[in-house]
């Protein structure tokens, strides 16, 4: 899959070419340590290469940390294009169903989650101000328009 | 001025120990927050997915704000990271243009204008380190404090000018402004994992016992953010079932610290609800 002609609408990531493959990123990745198939220099290679394989699941481990981002010498962002390629990804129907969930339940109650019977207790308790059940209308509205709901 | 307080959506329903420590502390220092109950999920959540869509969401917050004339408190990391990243990419004019097509259909606009505060910010910058040591009753000099930062107070350093990503040092000078002694980490592990989470546990949890390990021996972790709280915190239970390791530190929000410092009861900052790891050990230290 070449990603490279939507690079440049991603947080500036048109730079891409100026990786020189050091490793940097990878070196400095929490998330290589202990998951050795996640490595962000081979992703900012196969997108530079146009090979990017979109439906590889290790794609979806970064923990946005920004280790990459701010020690890569080139400013290459290498965190904002493994996000580019998630969004790819997405876009063909290759997002895992957890992280599609997620947003549903954001869409539905512009929260993470539903209210739960023991945070109503742990707030009142705590003396907290009540919340609304639905955050409001406005995230599904907004999604509809960005094509975000079409996708989940 | 009064501040929009913006809670998001993981504070209000799995850490209200933060909010209401956050709200004590706030009071103390007479800094007037306005509860605006149409504040949601600030946009993280849709990144992986859609950069755009998260940028929306992030913007009708933003929005939301300024309708009122206000500046924004963000208790959360990531939700400070996430406006504050959308605040800059507003500054952009096509941008903002293409956000406010679709903000219009929602009946908002946003301009760009109301500025996004983490807390500590409001601590630090505003009120300053020496107005919090003036204003300490209770001495915690007895206490052993590890610092943990996260991820999104620090980076990405060119969006949030706050503190220096590799070795940050302004939430230990308001830890030491408490007088409680500060433990330089083995090495500054900020990422709890928990983003990792919907796709490894075991590696998420891992983060999680790397970050808690690192912090040595102290007397309670401090941490900034809800996600990095419920990862540290509920992390070191899953540590004995998982990797068989007795992990026992309490973790708490750098505003029950200071809470405490301030005299206020430990009731009050939420420290007897929600933590998974109790907290009687660091309270019988400090009184």
């Amino acid at each position: 899959m070449d990603l490279r002609p939507e690079l440049k609408d991603y947080y500036g990531t048109d730079n891409v070419y100026a990786c020189y493959q050091c490793g940097t990123c990878t070196g400095g990745c929490p998330v290589h340590r202990y998951l050795p198939e996640y490595n962000v220099r081979q992703i900012v290679k196969d997108i530079i290469d146009g090979e990017i394989d979109l439906s590889d699941k290790s794609l979806w481990y970064c923990t946005t940390c920004y280790i990459c981002y701010e020690r890569c010498p080139q400013q290459v962002k290498p965190l904002y294009l493994v996000q580019a390629a998630t969004n790819s990804a997405f876009k063909k129907g290759l997002a895992p169903e957890s992280i599609k969930e997620m947003n549903r339940i954001v869409l539905k109650c512009g929260r993470n989650s539903e209210i739960t019977s023991i945070a109503k207790k742990q707030r009142k308790t705590l003396g907290l101000p009540e919340l609304k059940e639905n955050v409001s209308e406005d995230y599904k509205k907004i999604a509809e328009l960005t094509g975000l709901s079409k996708g989940l | 001025m009064s501040y929009a307080y913006y809670p998001g959506c993981v504070i209000p329903l799995q850490a209200p120990n933060y909010e209401v420590s956050a709200r004590a502390v706030l009071k103390e220092f007479d800094i007037p927050i306005v509860d605006i109950e149409d504040f949601g999920c600030c946009g993280v959540l849709a990144a992986p997915l859609d950069g755009f869509t998260t940028l929306t969401f992030a913007a009708r917050n933003i929005a939301l704000a300024e309708a009122k004339g206000m500046d924004v408190i963000a208790l959360c990391n990531g939700c400070f990271g996430t406006l504050s990243k959308a605040y800059h990419q507003l500054e952009e004019e096509e941008t903002r243009d293409k956000v406010n097509r679709i903000l219009k259909q929602v009946g908002l606009q946003v301009q760009g204008k109301a500025k996004v505060y983490h807390f500590h910010q409001i601590l630090y910058d505003k009120i300053g380190v020496d107005e919090i040591k003036k204003r300490i009753k209770v001495d915690m000099n007895t206490i052993k404090i590890g610092c943990h930062h996260g991820c999104h107070i620090l980076k990405p350093t060119d969006v949030l000018h706050y503190d220096k990503a590799a070795y940050p040092q302004k939430l230990e000078a308001m830890v030491s402004a408490t007088n409680a002694q500060v433990v330089p980490p083995q090495g500054f592990e900020h990422c709890c994992g928990s983003l990792l989470m919907p796709h490894n546990q075991d590696a998420s949890y891992a983060f999680a016992v790397k970050a808690v390990e690192q912090k040595g021996e102290v007397d309670a972790i401090i941490v900034n953010c809800p996600g990095c709280f419920r990862q540290l915190d509920l992390g070191q239970i899953m540590a004995k079932r998982k990797f068989n390791k007795v992990l026992n530190t309490p973790v708490i929000f750098y505003t029950q610290l200071l809470g405490l410092a301030l005299g206020i009861d430990h009731k009050s900052l939420g420290l007897d609800t929600v933590h998974k790891i109790r907290t009687n050990t660091l309270l019988q230290k400090v009184s």
